[in-house]
């Protein structure tokens, strides 16, 4: 069995997993039953001055008949009492010593700010979550992304929470920005333990084309919720290894993002995260899922013989390059293994209409249907491999491996690449 | 295995619901030059119209199949997808289940027709053309044939002898497949988009051929085949019928045209007769026996549906020829064969043939008109008989295939029409 507990500047958690805070995190009911399945940590439903929500909160894009590939919400933070959540965190505390509980918070002044830091922690939380993400009715208030965007606000909010912190603090992070390193820096100057992100994507879901409602649907109206789920995975990635990758910055990570099953959670890790959060996920199927993920994560740190979870840790980031470092000498072929070719010829029109007109059909018809690669005309895009229904039925094949690494830094920088028919006509 | 149950109901009701039909849509690739459009005779664009259910475009999938195939509702459940779409498709290969084309079109196509009384709008009818046609008799090539110049913006009649048109579809074909009403609203659609269909009329009998050429551009020849055959003879005798006129009764009667039947033989090897054992069955026949006078491996019959007659307990005997039936003051009481063995009886109270059908006398109209060898009448690949103006498709044409195969060739026909009067064909674009 590896080593799947963690240390997340200081807060001690037994597996990686987190429950999100959020809808699936609102209770002491909810907290129990989750570490009951055998989540690590719980990060507790926003704490704040309570709210009113409206009617109706959620709503999915359904893709290809799989259904919630991407959820929305109108939600706002806890509608509850501040005592209230605080009394259910102790006792929740006192049941699960060993499991982390971080309590997410969004409030205004600074007295604010101050007081319900000393109020969780008198509560025995383990870590606090300032939400500088909600990109929906909290914002508008001043609150939530609103923060997030302001890389000094979100500094000086910090430095009113550390002066008082006694336990550690994240910053949770909007992806509501043009560039994450900016809110990430900021969150690292203002001496948080970490960041957690991304919070989710301003969104609408759809629209109902009968009564015109975007959806998810009030009495005769709507607003712009946030989108999360597993569509919003690959946006996640990039964010979280663009931050930890910086040479700047060195504080924790905690990712969220789409994560449904220990591999969306060990390529999180991969790219830097020290823990994983998940809402939809367990929105969907329950708080049971986490067997699977630590059972999953185990079975594949076994296999490639890794101790602990956190010797994953970062391991992608080292390929994880500039556009201008990649082997511009590299030359990928496409490769049709007309055995397991079953002849629906997806490639072939993929490639005709949509990329550079590579793979012929011409003698596919004496030839039980199978196109054919026409190698010279072949970049490499991967689109035949893509869209072809069958595992390993077109693989991409180094062309020339023996050829030497080049790139484009090194050909601007020795003037290597001097095109002539430019935009500006050579005087 | 499905059960009889199951599959009466599946004839009467949606096999997917709009969820399944969605998951089994969304399983579709879409291939390029898709195999089962070329397997299908009606080339119906099988990945637009399931492309069409899975953008939730129903209507639209429905227009897909009938500007292929104006008969698509009857042939979703009809079709032995087994060896034609289904069978073609790429899944195949994967040793996964093919898509399930079948139930997909039906899906569409029940759709359209529990819809369209609602203000839905139909088919759409191409500008007007100077061409009017006629067919003789009622069955799916006639009507195919007749759909398609009026969809094209011409002027159809169909006469068929028959109270109702259909043909097979309406009288023959066994309706745990298709019911006889499942078939009349078939009917109704094509009626509304414009054809003209005088039942109760026998060509030569209440209208002369002569008349027919001298009043139409064209003349389609969709009489099907004839009066049942029987290889031995039969006297008469009560509990002996052949499989056409018993399966219009079951079709009409149901349970009620096997009443007090204990011991029924059916007698052939081919889907016609596989058809007649199942819908005994289906009845609850208690004792069902299918007898063939040569080996199993010849049978015409299509293995699937063998399978699912020897699931319903049907005993099989091969190699047995009849030779006379045994009977007791007119009344069946079994039937002699010659076996490699000798001479055996097998005790029954109802003997159906499924032997096979007669030509019809179509020369009787049409003294100089081509028939093959095997009497059927010869037309080259535009469905053109060798007799100006007149064109034949269907099992009068080809001898007995599929209700898909008259429809392709009673369009196939209809655009040869359109073609030698320099027309346009608006083929595959009658939508809204």
């Amino acid at each position: 069995m590896a080593d799947l507990a963690i240390n997340f500047k200081g807060i001690q958690s037994p597996n990686p997993f987190w429950i999100a805070s959020g809808p699936a995190s609102n209770t002491k009911h909810q907290a129990i039953n989750a570490f009951e399945a055998g989540w690590g940590g719980v990060v507790w439903k926003t704490i704040g001055n309570p709210i009113k929500n409206v009617s109706s909160l959620y709503g999915a894009v359904n893709y290809g008949g799989q259904k919630v590939m991407g959820f929305t919400n109108l939600e706002l933070i806890s509608d509850r009492g501040v005592s209230e959540n605080l009394k259910e965190i102790q006792e929740v505390k006192r049941l699960f010593p060993k499991q982390a509980i971080i309590a997410s918070l969004m409030v205004e002044t600074r007295e604010e700010w101050q007081t319900i830091v000393r109020r969780c922690e008198d509560a025995g939380a383990d870590g606090l979550e300032l939400n500088f993400g909600c990109p929906h009715g909290m914002c508008e208030r001043g609150m939530g992304s609103a923060v997030g965007q302001e890389p000094k606000i979100l500094e000086e909010l910090l430095a009113w929470v550390k002066d008082v912190a006694k336990i550690p603090v994240l910053a949770k992070l909007t992806p509501n920005i043009t560039d994450i390193i900016e809110p990430g820096l900021a969150a690292q100057r203002g001496h948080a333990d970490g960041v957690s992100l991304i919070n989710t994507i301003k969104s609408i879901v759809g629209v109902d084309l009968d009564d015109f409602v975007p959806f998810p649907k009030g009495r005769g109206a709507s607003t712009n919720g946030g989108y999360c789920g597993p569509a919003v995975k690959p946006i996640a990635l990039h964010m979280v290894g663009s931050l930890a990758r910086h040479e700047d910055f060195n504080i924790a990570i905690s990712g969220i993002g789409g994560i449904s099953d220990w591999r969306d959670a060990a390529e999180f890790i991969a790219l830097g995260c020290t823990s994983v959060q998940a809402c939809t996920a367990p929105m969907h199927y329950g708080y049971r899922i986490v067997e699977d993920m630590i059972d999953g994560l185990n079975n594949y740190l076994n296999q490639k013989k890794m101790k602990s979870v956190n010797d994953l840790r970062g391991r992608a980031l080292p390929q994880y390059r500039e556009w201008g470092e990649l082997d511009i000498n590299y030359k990928a072929v496409a490769v049709i293994h007309a055995d397991k070719c079953i002849g629906c010829q997806l490639c072939y029109i993929a490639c005709e209409d949509g990329s550079h007109q590579a793979i012929s059909i011409q003698n596919a018809a004496q030839n039980n249907r199978v196109p054919e690669i026409i190698e010279d005309a072949c970049v490499g895009c991967n689109l035949c491999a893509l869209v072809c229904p069958v595992d390993g039925c077109i693989t991409m094949e180094d062309k020339d491996p023996k050829s030497g690494f080049d790139s484009w830094n090194q050909m601007i920088q020795e003037n290597r690449f001097n095109p002539t028919d430019t935009v500006l006509p050579a005087s | 295995m499905r059960t009889q149950q199951d599959k009466l109901d599946d004839a009467r009701h949606p096999l997917l619901g709009s969820e399944h039909a969605t998951v089994e849509a969304n399983r579709c690739i879409n291939c390029y030059d898709a195999p089962c459009i070329n397997a299908c005779p009606t080339q119906i664009n099988i990945p637009q119209f399931i492309a069409r259910i899975s953008s939730g475009d129903t209507l639209g999938a429905a227009q897909s199949i009938f500007a292929s195939n104006i008969l698509g509702h009857s042939c979703a459940t009809v079709c032995p997808v087994e060896v034609l779409c289904e069978g073609a498709c790429v899944y195949n290969k994967l040793e996964d289940p093919p898509i399930r084309i079948g139930d997909l079109q039906k899906y569409a196509t029940d759709y359209f027709y529990t819809n369209r009384k609602e203000n839905l709008p139909t088919l759409t009818i191409a500008p007007k053309q100077a061409v009017h046609v006629c067919a003789i008799g009622g069955g799916p090539a006639s009507l195919s044939f007749a759909a398609y110049i009026v969809l094209n913006g011409g002027q159809a009649t169909v006469y068929e002898a028959a109270p109702q048109a259909g043909g097979l579809n309406t009288y023959g074909v066994a309706p745990y497949k298709l019911t006889y009403d499942q078939s009349l609203d078939e009917i109704a659609l094509i009626k509304e988009l414009g054809v003209r269909i005088q039942t109760n009329t026998r060509i030569g009998e209440n209208v002369t051929p002569q008349e027919l050429l001298a009043e139409y551009d064209a003349v389609f020849l969709g009489t099907g085949l004839a009066e049942d055959r029987y290889p031995i003879p039969v006297n008469g005798t009560a509990g002996v019928t052949g499989a056409l006129p018993f399966i219009a009764q079951i079709k009409q009667r149901g349970e009620k045209a096997t009443q007090g039947i204990t011991n029924a033989l059916v007698i052939g090897g081919g889907n016609t007769a596989l058809d007649v054992v199942q819908e005994l069955a289906l009845c609850k026949v208690p004792q069902i026996a299918m007898a063939y006078r040569r080996g199993l491996a010849d049978m015409s019959g299509y293995a699937h549906e063998f399978k699912y007659a020897r699931s319903y307990g049907v005993r099989f005997y091969e190699h047995h020829t009849p030779v006379r039936i045994n009977q007791d003051k007119g009344q069946a009481q079994g039937v002699v064969f010659n076996t490699p063995n000798g001479e055996t009886t097998l005790a029954t109270d109802l003997v159906v043939f499924a032997t096979g059908q007669e030509r019809h006398p179509l020369q009787q109209l049409f003294p100089d008109l081509a028939l093959n060898a095997q009497n059927c009448v010869v037309v080259d690949e535009k469905q053109k008989t060798n007799l100006a103006k007149i064109y034949a498709g269907g099992d009068c044409a080809n001898g007995g295939k599929e209700v898909v195969n008259a429809v392709a060739e009673g369009r196939q026909a209809a655009f040869n029409v359109l073609q030698s009067m320099n027309l346009d064909i608006y083929y595959g674009r009658f939508s809204n």
